[in-house]
């Protein structure tokens, strides 16, 4: 699998600052390297964040998270031709902050199970609107992140290992389990469709 | 139904990454013969493509707002803003201004009496305490202490425990000596108009008279017969007896505030005679102006008093002249 590094003003025929420059000039604290940054990434960053939440309220928060941290990263930059997959691997590693906050948060609203008739959690879920957003809907996330940086983002599963700090045998396993879980899933709902 | 080729699995691992070299030249030669794995192949690659058309894209005017609020969150990162930067120490001073504020308002009302206290304790075995009128000195001899007291009222608690001296009250018309007490002692105009005795006993001499002794009571000498003559003292012999406290069979009590009535009595005694029987002994508040005419000798206990006093209205005939 090779990583894809498509330039997204290049994708639009303006000439553009190689993305390790732009980092040397958002390390130096310019605004203008964050904002074409974001130009750039934005979409993409959007779209696997809001994907794999399945949370519709998070998304600018994680995005806007995203972007400042890699701002206060850009001097440990480690000068690949795309920022677009450092970019996803800090995504994921707030993504996984946040999870753990609603897990302990979770974990606390059921300690009061003899109060509460039911502990749900209480993030607002992601509105799918095709087969294939509500087959991925059902996937755990570790799985549903792993096959949307597999997959859409194209990250190697050595990159995927190193961005989720797992093992690289997790990520072949994660990966086989989503893909079948998923077509399992959208077999299910072609079955149902009248 | 197609049959499952037994090399399905290497499709998924080609794609993974999981071969490399010639086992991945292998695979992809067997996927053009073998319908089975091309079939898998397209499946896979299919669903890919499905999660990569899904389309979860903002519309223009929330990424332009979502931008310029990313651009300010990193510009005020790198530049605080300038009223933060004043606001800041300001606060602080405010705050540790607060803060110790706080700390001696707390501190002051434990401390300040437990300092001087100490103090004093450590220093000094008497205890004074004056009215604002009072007008007075002191003065420290090797053998005594001398209080000179010209007016007003001193309330004097002198801890025998660690007195080294005997205290002498010099007042206008004679002399207070302090044997073991807390008093207190009030001069107008010239005289002595009261002493008071809290605890122990004082003895009393007045314009050259012999000594009166004077025990837990309130010795309140009226003006009009300050220049009577028959203003007796108390012999020796009768000053001893009066002092020599009255044993008791019961228990010590616990409550050390009120003397039986007994001892009232005993002290009563002082004046030259022991009282009789007949003295009522009320409580309640001491008259305020008793007529000089009531031929009756009054013990009444002030009530709410932090200790019990008892004050003992003297009348002409209470001191008869012998």
């Amino acid at each position: 699998m090779t990583s894809r590094s498509a330039q997204f003003g290049a994708e639009r025929g303006v000439p553009t600052t190689p993305d390790h420059e732009l980092m040397k000039q958002l390390a130096a604290g310019q605004l203008g390297a964050l904002g074409e940054l974001y130009d750039r990434y934005q979409p993409a960053l959007r779209s696997f964040i809001a994907r794999a939440t399945q949370d519709s309220h998070d998304v600018d928060d994680l995005v806007h998270a995203t972007f400042l941290a890699a701002a206060k990263s850009a001097a440990s930059y480690d000068g690949r031709a795309s920022a677009r997959p450092w970019l996803i691997g800090i995504g994921v590693q707030l993504l996984r902050r946040r999870r753990q906050t609603f897990k302990r948060l979770i974990g606390v609203l059921s300690a009061f199970k003899s109060t509460l008739p039911q502990v749900s959690d209480p993030r607002v879920r992601f509105q799918a609107r095709t087969d294939v957003e509500r087959a991925l809907a059902r996937l755990s996330e570790p799985k549903r992140i792993t096959l949307l940086m597999a997959e859409v983002e194209e990250l190697s599963c050595a990159e995927i290992a190193e961005a989720l700090a797992i093992p690289i045998g997790t990520v072949w396993t994660r990966l086989h389990a989503a893909r079948r879980e998923l077509r399992q899933a959208l077999s299910e709902e072609e079955r149902v469709r009248p | 139904m197609k049959s499952a080729c037994p090399r399905l699995f290497e499709v998924e691992a080609l794609r993974d990454g999981r071969l490399s070299g010639a086992e991945a030249a292998r695979v992809e030669t067997h996927l053009g013969i073998c319908s089975v794995c091309a079939h898998e192949a397209r499946s896979l690659q299919a669903l890919a493509t499905a999660l990569r058309t899904t389309d979860s894209a903002a519309n223009e005017l929330h990424v332009r707002r979502e931008r310029t609020r990313l651009l300010a969150a990193f510009d005020a990162s790198l530049v605080p803003a300038p009223h933060e930067r004043r606001i800041k120490p300001w606060l602080a001073a405010v705050a540790g201004l607060a803060l110790v504020g706080t700390l001696v308002g707390l501190s002051w009302p434990e401390h300040r009496p437990i300092t001087v206290r100490s103090n004093t304790a450590a220093i000094d075995p008497v205890r004074i305490r004056a009215d604002s009128l009072a007008h007075w000195s002191r003065q420290t001899h090797p053998q005594f202490e001398k209080i000179t007291l010209e007016n007003g009222t001193l309330s004097i608690r002198v801890d025998h425990a660690r007195a080294t001296r005997r205290l002498l009250i010099i007042l206008p018309d004679g002399e207070l000596e302090d044997i073991g007490t807390t008093f207190s002692v009030s001069v107008e105009a010239g005289r002595t108009s009261h002493v008071t005795v809290q605890e122990g006993s004082v003895v009393l001499r007045l314009g050259g008279r012999a000594a009166l002794a004077l025990a837990l009571g309130k010795l309140g000498v009226p003006a009009h017969l300050r220049q009577q003559r028959w203003w007796r003292p108390l012999p020796p012999h009768r000053l001893r007896a009066s002092n020599a406290r009255v044993p008791s069979r019961r228990p010590p009590s616990l409550r050390p505030a009120t003397p039986r009535l007994s001892q009232r009595r005993n002290r009563l005694s002082i004046f030259g005679r022991p009282c009789p029987r007949s003295t009522r002994v009320t409580t309640g508040k001491p008259p305020r102006s008793s007529p000089p005419s009531s031929r009756s000798t009054r013990a009444t206990r002030a009530p709410r008093m932090p200790h019990t006093f008892v004050y003992f209205a003297c009348d002409a005939w209470a001191i008869p002249s012998k």
